[in-house]
């Protein structure tokens, strides 16, 4: 992703002059896209800094208003009111929108619970967004969205540190897809910004914590010994958990885990709660109703705010046209509504544990971040299940992960600290499994789930017919069993196979995952007899297809049925 | 494996990689050689297998380079956290995300080779394994190594297969929720 695929050249000439001006390299800016709120943080030289919009606040809230024919995004407009954000005329949620298909639960969940236009025709292509702007619905994109408030806190963020700001690295949920972390590079390169990582969050406060470490523990690397921290990430759009392995200043990603439920769902839960025909009153999308839904969701927010510090919540909310709400509610009735929320963040920290294979007892420190990890039933299970008493005392939930981000782009932008307090590396681990299809549906990964990153793995296949000359290599990315339990990344075919009977021929395909997070996929067909390739190898960069086209994998099989699957070369694998 | 060979590969690989920049307009040309001639490697440890001296010389200086990876000598009394340190110490030298950018594409290999040892030697069912194959240790005496006894080393790999047979089970258990959860969102 280091590559410079969508660099936008409008602003060069600017960087180059701050440069020679300036004795140090442009370090580059730690950005947190949330899905509620953003933030923004840089090494000052001696210290991460968080940036502060024109109204003082270190939190922005993610949304642009379609108001005029200029959109504003929520970095600097002055929003008198939070209902003007639910007018129609704000987009949000963009990080739970982005690089999703129109058959995606995520989208679905969106159409009734956002007051804005979600259109899907559920085919597996980009869903239709819209906001409302003098009475009409105006289309725009996840990624256009993203664009337009990253401008604005990019310009925030030049102002403040009075130099061009190019290089920035970004944080993203564990549970992102291929296609999500592209669309996100395509927002930022439409808004003049660089990429030079996109790291997942609770990696960027895994690096904070080795900082803190090294902090305490003066013994650089020797004997310093290894301390265990499980993190946990939930925000408003996603939860993300990680088990890190932190000594020297140098934290090794164990295991990852992640899915896109968070704050968001709580919310829309007890929207549904406190309306339970709400689907079908707002799906219209009139005036009325967009009203409606926007002073519901406020009062879902304020009661899921509350309830973190109280007991028991009033909530009385009139949503005009003869329809009011009044209600008490409590604790153990919040609880239970969003009983599978609570069930899915412990089965993602069950499955990290496990999957770093790490003991509950060699744990030294539980990390919780993020909004939610404020909701006391959060806090509780996961602390529960890591057999503590307390968290993690040294960081401020909303400000690690920015944090983190800002430390990483000082150490990637190569700026060294004279006290060694930038003497930190995180080694990452692949948050998705990477592979390909064979042995009928099969997916066989080949770059596994948790695998230390940059990564290189081969694998051997072989023929599904007699003379079999072609193949075709389908790569994909997930966790299922069978492919189409899993993202399609693109496909190609190796030809020249020599003839020969089923399982005799040998393909070899290797995978490349470089530090960067790009994929190659490098194949071909080797001579049994001679272990030579018989053709030039193929490498493939991928993904090659575009979110939205799941429906190629169907293409395909409509095409060519099974006649150029693979299938695993076993004696290979024994070896 | 002749050096003709390898040359006519490289050329060939040249070939496509040129057709790939022409169409894709990426530079990889240097790493698609690089990638070729790792291949080459691995090949040519498969032939080797035919010729059971070879590769047990081969081996010998191939597999100590586990130990020199990480830095450390050939020798079994290496403990657990030396091997830790001297990885974190080689991850700091040589990850890329911390090297100089001119220095990318070499380090990424070397910690590619890095991991691979790392790999092998921070798991001591493994390590058990290839310090015999090495000759560090006969396996009639099987010294304890970090307090490993034999008993502690078959139970570690019994949990090692139980790991396995669990992740497996974990996999389909978690294929089965998706393909529902696949099947709701169509029909919604």
């Amino acid at each position: 992703m280091a590559e410079q695929a969508y660099t936008v050249a409008s602003d060069g000439e600017t960087v180059e002059d701050d440069r020679g001006s300036s004795v140090y390299p442009e370090i580059a800016i730690g950005i947190d896209i949330g899905t509620f709120q953003s933030s923004v943080a840089v090494w000052n030289g001696s210290q991460v800094d968080i940036l502060k919009n024109t109204k003082n606040q270190k939190m922005w809230r993610s949304y642009v208003t379609f108001k005029d024919e200029i959109p504003s995004s929520g970095v600097t407009n002055q929003i008198s009111d939070e209902f003007e954000i639910f007018s129609g005329s704000a987009i949000f949620n963009m990080k739970r929108l982005i690089g999703r298909a129109d058959t995606d639960p995520v989208v679905h969940s969106s159409k009734t619970t956002l007051p804005f236009l979600v259109q899907t025709l559920n085919i597996g292509t980009r869903p239709f967004l819209a906001a409302l702007v003098n009475n009409v619905w105006k289309s725009t994109t996840p990624e256009e969205v993203l664009a337009v408030f990253l401008v604005d806190l990019r310009v925030i963020a030049e102002l403040q540190l009075k130099r061009a700001v190019r290089n920035v690295v970004l944080t993203v949920p564990v549970s992102f897809s291929r296609f999500q972390l592209t669309r996100i590079e395509r927002a930022c390169a439409m808004a003049g910004l660089f990429v030079l990582r996109l790291m997942p969050e609770p990696t960027a406060v895994a690096l904070l914590y080795g900082q803190h470490q090294q902090q305490t523990v003066h013994d650089n690397m020797g004997s310093g010994s290894e301390n265990i921290a499980i993190i946990f990430n939930m925000g408003a759009g996603y939860c993300d958990v990680c088990v890190s392995a932190t000594a020297g200043g140098v934290s090794q990603i164990k295991a990852l885990s992640g899915s896109h439920i968070g704050g968001e769902d709580i919310v829309q839960n007890i929207m549904h709660h406190l309306l339970p025909n709400m689907d079908s009153l707002f799906l219209s999308h009139g005036n009325n109703e967009m009203k409606a839904m926007g002073l519901l969701r406020v009062a879902a927010q304020d009661a899921v705010i509350k309830l973190s510090s109280q007991d028991i919540v009033m909530i009385d909310v009139d949503l005009e046209n003869g329809l009011r709400i009044c209600k008490v509610l409590g604790r153990p009735e919040f609880e239970e509504v969003n009983r599978k929320v609570f069930e899915k963040c412990e089965s993602l920290v069950e499955q990290c544990l496990f999957a770093a294979r790490v003991d509950v007892e060699d744990i030294s420190d539980v990390i919780l971040v993020g909004g939610c990890s404020n909701i006391p039933k959060v806090k509780s299970l996961v602390l529960e299940l890591c057999k503590k008493d307390e968290a993690y005392m040294g960081m401020d939930p909303l400000e690690a992960v920015v944090c983190g981000a800002a430390l990483e782009g000082a150490v990637a932008s190569g700026v060294s600290d004279p006290l060694g307090s930038l003497d930190l590396l995180t080694i990452q681990a692949t948050p998705q499994s990477l592979g390909i299809e064979a042995d009928g549906h099969t997916f066989v990964p080949i770059i596994p789930r948790n695998m230390t990153m940059p990564a290189r793995k081969e694998m051997w296949f072989t023929t599904t017919r007699d003379n079999q000359t072609e193949a075709l290599i389908v790569v994909y990315e997930g966790e299922g069993k069978k492919v189409d339990e899993n993202r399609i990344l693109g496909y190609f075919k190796i030809m020249g196979i020599p003839s020969a009977p089923k399982g005799i021929p040998e393909i070899s395909v290797c995978m490349d995952l470089d530090a960067s997070n790009v994929l190659r996929v490098f194949a071909g067909a080797v001579s049994p007899q001679t272990h030579q390739p018989v053709m030039p190898f193929l490498e493939v960069r991928m993904p090659t297809v575009d979110d939205g086209h799941g429906w190629c994998a169907e293409t395909l099989v409509k095409m060519y049925g099974s006649a150029l699957d693979l299938s695993i070369l076993q004696k290979k694998m024994q070896q | 494996m002749s050096k003709q060979f390898l040359s006519y590969i490289k050329y060939q690989i040249i070939m496509v990689v040129s057709l790939h920049y022409s169409f894709n307009g990426s530079k990889q040309q240097l790493s698609c050689v690089q990638s070729l001639s790792n291949s080459h490697r691995r090949l040519k440890a498969n032939v080797n297998i035919s010729c059971r001296a070879t590769k047990l010389a081969e081996e010998k200086t191939e597999k100590a380079s586990f130990y020199k990876a990480l830095s450390l000598e050939p020798n079994n009394n290496v403990t657990v956290q030396e091997i830790k340190t001297a990885y974190r110490r080689k991850a700091l030298e040589n990850h890329p995300d911390i090297c100089h950018p001119s220095r990318r594409k070499e380090s990424t290999r070397l910690f590619v080779e890095l991991n691979k040892a790392y790999e092998t030697l921070g798991n001591p069912v493994l390590r058990k394994e290839y310090d015999y194959q090495l000759g560090l240790v006969s396996k009639f005496e099987r010294p304890t190594c970090q307090g490993t006894t034999d008993s502690g080393l078959s139970r570690e790999r019994w949990e090692d297969q139980l790991y396995e047979l669990r992740r497996r089970s974990d996999n389909r258990m978690s294929g089965r929720g998706s393909s529902v959860n696949r099947f709701r969102c169509r029909h919604e």
